[in-house]
């Protein structure tokens, strides 16, 4: 019996190294996967027509139709957008550059065409609403990876695609703060890499927003969601909709660092 | 003679049914038990309402727009924190601020907005950059920092009477409760979140729970705590704001009101012995009121009706009505003990005896609050229901209960009852005195009382309405200080406010709708400048348009104002949304379609609120009501608000308590006729019966003592006293009048027997309501003035005027006693 006790640790000891092993082989952890879906190829130097429906509780729709032009700049994003309808904002131009860094505020000047000014606006938090909808800036742009401490909560099916679920949540008040969000579900297809629902409980207001890819298209290689749903809940009753289309995704297209500039923004299209 | 007939029936009926409640005495009581303990597992869930919207039906169409409005815009009844230094614009100051805020805003509960010059919105233009950020989102640490500081915040349109005081001593921090109670979420709920279509209509799920009283009392009493934490020489704090006001009245009204009905119960019991000189004769009312008391609430319980503040009326109503219904069969048991009788045998003597009369009394009284249910203000209806209920009740429980117990009770006659007649003799002289006083002198009481009723009279066209909750309180009470120096420092505490609905989306991208609401604030900030009411603030989307117009020309104070080009309006407005500030859902709906002018005024008697709420909706009715934007429909003004909802309560208050007062009236006339059997003896009976609220409503004029919803509800305990006095009287009277035909013996037969429990009935409950003027509470302590003044009123007029009319009356057309 004495002999035994050892080797029979042993056994115990190697069964549980394989076991964690296989585990760790079927479902890699929350960060590789989000390391995954920050280094999917999401194209460069595009176009699009995007619309973006704003819908209130009570059903009443606004719609709002942009031109869009992006490109990346390192981890950076450089964007134009310039309004098409409704027609009292038409012409009336955005100019962003997203810096991937955290430790710098995006710069954004807004063009008014009736004032014949631009200005540039300061914002230091992404927590804000862009362009009056459901989508914040944060949800618009790329997180940083290192600001998240992320889990996998466990695996599901969406639709038919096997998504991982991955819970975020932020490193330090700061980041919290910067973004708005207490922490995030995200839904992770595990054949694209890609996010394709996203739930986010908000710091304020006990609010809880709802994000569903609703269409995903393959244009020249790349998956894009090509309609995408934001929901803002609270008490889980539905407060605010935007949906938000994009049509004509053309990537590849000639644009260079210098169209991304105030002196465009104010010549239009 | 019919009548006298069915009268010996109706006395047998009660004979037999005591006698029937006496052989199954053991039955009775446990069946009146039963249903007490049945009523008090019921009253667990009793619920309490005691916010301002309880006043309202849940269908009253005010409610249904106010609760409509905060769906949209969130809670308009703020808390406000004022903090009064000299140093404000000092780092240790602004630190200091910064901590409270912090402080409040982790812990108090249930808060959505909490706003200080530590957050507030600060848009300004910093060359060709628009910043829209927290106004100290850069700490000031030097003194060029902090006086730059003082001189945005003290130019400012914005901040003026809102965060800070116009001389720079006081600022503020506002504090916004949320208008639902938050369902908690765990992950599992999280997930389930995508179940339901994203454009899932507003029907699904659970109905929004508003935020419970208790809920808000926690939130202010969080508030308080903390602020009293934080206050020092240099940094004082007030706490005020609706919610605050509304809070300690009720806390105050809850709490003075238990003690003294406490106290009012004991010194009835004292008064009751002091009467009786027997322990039955206290014990018994008193047990009869509890147990009415008890199954009354029972029932509300059951029918699901909540407790509202002016529902704390109704065990003082119950007192008075349940007390008289025991003192008149237990004073005839006595006396019927005195004379020799056996225990069971003055028992149903004295039910036999009074045993109409009391169901009469119980009838119409009854008739009488059954009036008010019809009350469009709720809780008044709620009371008028249950306190007639209560009243039958208490009916009952006099005709079963009461002889069932009694006969349990070993009941003897007075000890030495051949040396008793000392006592009772001096109040059978006075008794004896009346009645021949009010039936020979009659000429000279009913001068005299028809001089009392004209001078009441001349006085009710001095009374004067008024509804100012926080003036009930004392004066050196905290929050009293409070609202005072927030009202006079900042400017207003109360809100008035007003929905513009333009007909059609982007409706507020249009210039003249934009300029019109601009010309219209400053039009009624000018004509109300120098009022008690005053305007301190008006708040809507021009005040950030304007704001952001001057931004956007390098801060230039000229362009505080609608931008010329109309143009601009959607691009500046765009150029807003997009800079990271939500304020604008504040003031519009995410249509650009309706838009919310907020108008701040000081507390005051809501009384002034009405003509000024009339006014300023006619002056927006009249601007846009019918205009039609190109492609829109017919614009509509709303007016709602707190202050509108207090101002409404107020009004409907007075409204249809005097509505119903009026179809009480009526209906107790017409019983009193039918009761007593002949028009003009019913008619007559009326005058004794209105007398004293009369009296007592010109008294108020003449002392100039504002009536209010509180004091109005006096006059229902009034009639009810009044009611009973008279019945017990008319219907004595007659039972001797037909036996003699002898007026002057007909009173004062009725004066000994009903007169003697009306007596002792008056000077209990009169005492037992004096009482409620050592209360700390001004409205408690008018409660029981008034009502101690009336009780001992309707008295009055049934010992003196209703024998002296009985004599003008019936001594001149029917001089030959009837056979």
């Amino acid at each position: 019996m004495k002999t035994m006790k050892p080797r029979f640790y042993h056994t115990i000891a190697i069964l549980f190294l394989l076991f964690s092993f296989t585990t760790a082989g079927a479902a890699p952890d929350g960060r590789w996967i989000m390391e995954q879906v920050d280094e999917r190829d999401d194209g460069d130097n595009m176009e699009v027509d995007s619309e973006m429906i704003l819908i209130d509780k009570n059903g009443n729709e606004r719609r709002r139709e942009m031109k869009v032009f992006s490109k990346d700049k390192g981890k950076d994003t450089l964007k134009l957008s310039v309004f098409l309808a409704p027609a009292d904002v038409r012409d009336t131009g955005l100019l962003t550059h997203d810096y991937y860094s955290g430790d710098k505020d995006d710069d954004q000047w807004l063009y008014l065409p009736d004032l014949r000014k631009t200005k540039r606006i300061a914002t230091s938090d992404k927590s804000s609403s862009f362009m009056g909808s459901d989508f914040s800036y944060a949800d618009i742009t790329r997180r940083v990876l290192d600001e998240w401490n992320y889990k996998l909560l466990k695996e599901s099916d969406v639709d038919g695609h096997k998504v991982w679920l991955v819970e975020a949540v932020p490193i330090s008040k700061e980041v919290e703060n910067r973004y708005g969000f207490k922490k995030s579900i995200l839904f992770v297809r595990q054949d694209i890499f890609m996010e394709i629902r996203a739930i986010h409980v908000l710091q304020d207001g006990n609010k809880v927003k709802y994000m569903e890819v609703k269409k995903l298209e393959e244009i020249d290689g790349i998956w894009v969601a090509t309609e995408k749903w934001m929901k803002t809940t609270k008490n889980k009753k539905s407060l605010h909709n935007t949906k938000l289309l994009w049509n004509n995704v053309k990537f590849n297209q000639d644009l260079d660092e210098t169209f991304f500039s105030v002196r465009q923004l104010e010549k239009g299209l | 003679m019919a009548m006298t007939t069915s009268k010996k029936r109706a006395e047998l009926f009660f004979e037999k049914s005591t006698a029937l409640m006496i052989r199954f005495r053991l039955l009775v009581v446990i069946t009146v038990l039963a249903c007490t303990i049945l009523s008090i597992s019921q009253i667990r869930h009793l619920g309490v309402d005691t916010s301002n919207e309880g006043f309202l039906h849940d269908d009253d169409p005010i409610l249904l727009t106010y609760n409509e409005f905060r769906e949209q815009f969130g809670r308009d009844d703020k808390i406000a924190v004022a903090i009064q230094s000299d140093e404000i614009f000092t780092v240790a100051f602004l630190e200091k601020l910064k901590q409270l805020h912090e402080e409040l805003k982790e812990n108090v509960p249930h808060l959505s907005d909490i706003t200080s010059m530590i957050n507030a919105r600060n848009t300004h233009g910093d060359g060709d950059v628009l910043r829209v950020d927290d106004l100290l989102a850069e700490f000031p640490e030097t003194e060029e920092q902090l006086a730059a500081l003082k001189q945005v915040v003290l130019s400012s349109p914005l901040y003026k009477n809102m965060l800070i005081s116009e001389d720079g001593i006081f600022t503020s921090i506002v504090l916004e409760s949320e208008v639902y109670d938050n369902i908690g979420s765990g992950d599992d709920d999280l997930l389930s979140g995508f179940d339901e279509d994203l454009a899932a209509d507003e029907e699904a799920g659970d109905p929004q729970i508003y935020l419970s009283d208790q809920q808000i009392t926690t939130m202010v009493e969080t508030v308080r705590s903390i602020a009293q934490k934080y206050d020092d020489e240099n940094f004082r704090t007030y706490v005020a704001g609706t919610p605050v006001i509304t809070q300690t009245i009720k806390k105050s009204m809850m709490m003075d009101m238990k003690r003294f009905i406490i106290l009012a119960i004991i010194t009835i019991g004292f008064c009751l012995f002091i009467m009786f000189r027997r322990l039955s004769g206290v014990i018994l009312p008193l047990l009869v009121v509890a147990l009415t008391l008890i199954a009354t609430v029972g029932v509300m319980a059951l029918t699901g009706t909540k407790f509202k503040t002016p529902t704390i009326i109704l065990p003082s109503f119950l007192l008075a009505v349940g007390v008289g219904d025991c003192v008149h069969t237990l004073a005839l048991t006595y006396l019927n003990l005195r004379n020799g009788k056996t225990r069971n045998e003055a028992i149903i003597g004295a039910y036999s005896h009074s045993g109409i009369a009391i169901v009469m009394t119980s009838l119409t009284t009854a008739a009488g609050l059954a009036s008010f249910a019809m009350a469009k203000v709720a809780p008044i209806a709620d009371l008028g229901l249950f306190s007639a209920i209560g009243v039958m009740i208490a009916m009952l429980y006099t005709f079963t209960f009461l002889p069932a117990v009694l006969s349990y009770i070993p009941l003897k006659a007075p000890k030495g009852q051949a040396e008793g007649p000392a006592e009772p003799t001096m109040i059978d002289r006075i008794l004896d005195w009346v009645a021949d006083f009010s039936v020979r002198r009659y000429r000279l009481v009913l001068g005299i009382s028809g001089l009392i009723i004209l001078v009441g009279i001349a006085g009710l066209f001095r009374v004067f309405f008024s509804h100012d909750v926080l003036k009930w309180l004392p004066e050196n009470l905290d929050v009293r200080q409070s609202t005072e120096i927030i009202n006079e420092e900042l400017r207003g505490s109360v809100v008035l406010e007003m929905v513009l609905d333009t007909g059609r989306e982007n409706g507020l991208y249009d210039k003249s709708t934009l300029t019109a609401i601009d010309q219209l604030a400053r039009d009624l900030e000018n004509d109300y400048r120098d009022n008690e009411l005053f305007i301190g603030k008006v708040i809507s989307l021009t005040t950030i348009l304007k704001e952001i117009n001057q931004a956007l020309h390098e801060n230039n104070p000229e362009f505080y104002k609608i931008p010329d080009n109309e143009k601009l309006i959607p691009q500046e407005l765009l150029l807003f949304e997009n800079s990271g500030s939500d304020d604008l859902e504040d003031v519009i709906d995410s249509q650009f379609r309706l838009a919310r002018i907020t108008l701040k005024v000081p507390w005051l008697d809501a009384l002034l609120y009405t003509p000024f709420i009339n006014d300023v909706e006619k002056r927006f009715k009249d601007q846009f009501e019918g205009k039609k934007l190109e492609g829109g429909e017919e614009m509509q003004v709303t007016v709602t608000g707190i202050m509108a909802l207090l101002g409404n309560i107020f009004y409907a208050s007075i409204y249809s308590a005097a509505q119903s007062y009026g179809i009480a009236l009526v209906v107790v006339t017409l019983l009193m006729v039918i009761l007593i059997g002949e028009l003009r003896l019913g008619l007559l009976s009326m005058i004794p019966n209105l007398g004293p609220i009369l009296i007592v409503l010109g008294f108020i004029g003449w002392f100039s003592i504002p009536l209010n919803m509180f004091t109005m509800l006096v006059a229902s305990i009034a009639i009810g006293l009044s009611v009973d006095n008279t019945i017990h009287f008319m219907y004595n009277f007659r039972k001797y009048y037909e036996r003699s035909g002898d007026i002057a013996d007909g009173v004062r037969n009725a004066l000994n027997t009903a007169g003697r429990a009306l007596l002792t009935t008056t000077v209990v409950l009169s005492i037992g309501f004096f009482i409620f003027m050592f209360a700390s509470m001004k409205n408690l302590f008018e409660f029981g003035l008034f009502t101690g003044i009336a009780i001992i009123l309707a008295l009055a007029s049934n010992f003196f005027m209703a024998p002296a009319l009985l004599t003008l009356v019936i001594g001149k057309t029917d001089q030959n006693p009837r056979s």
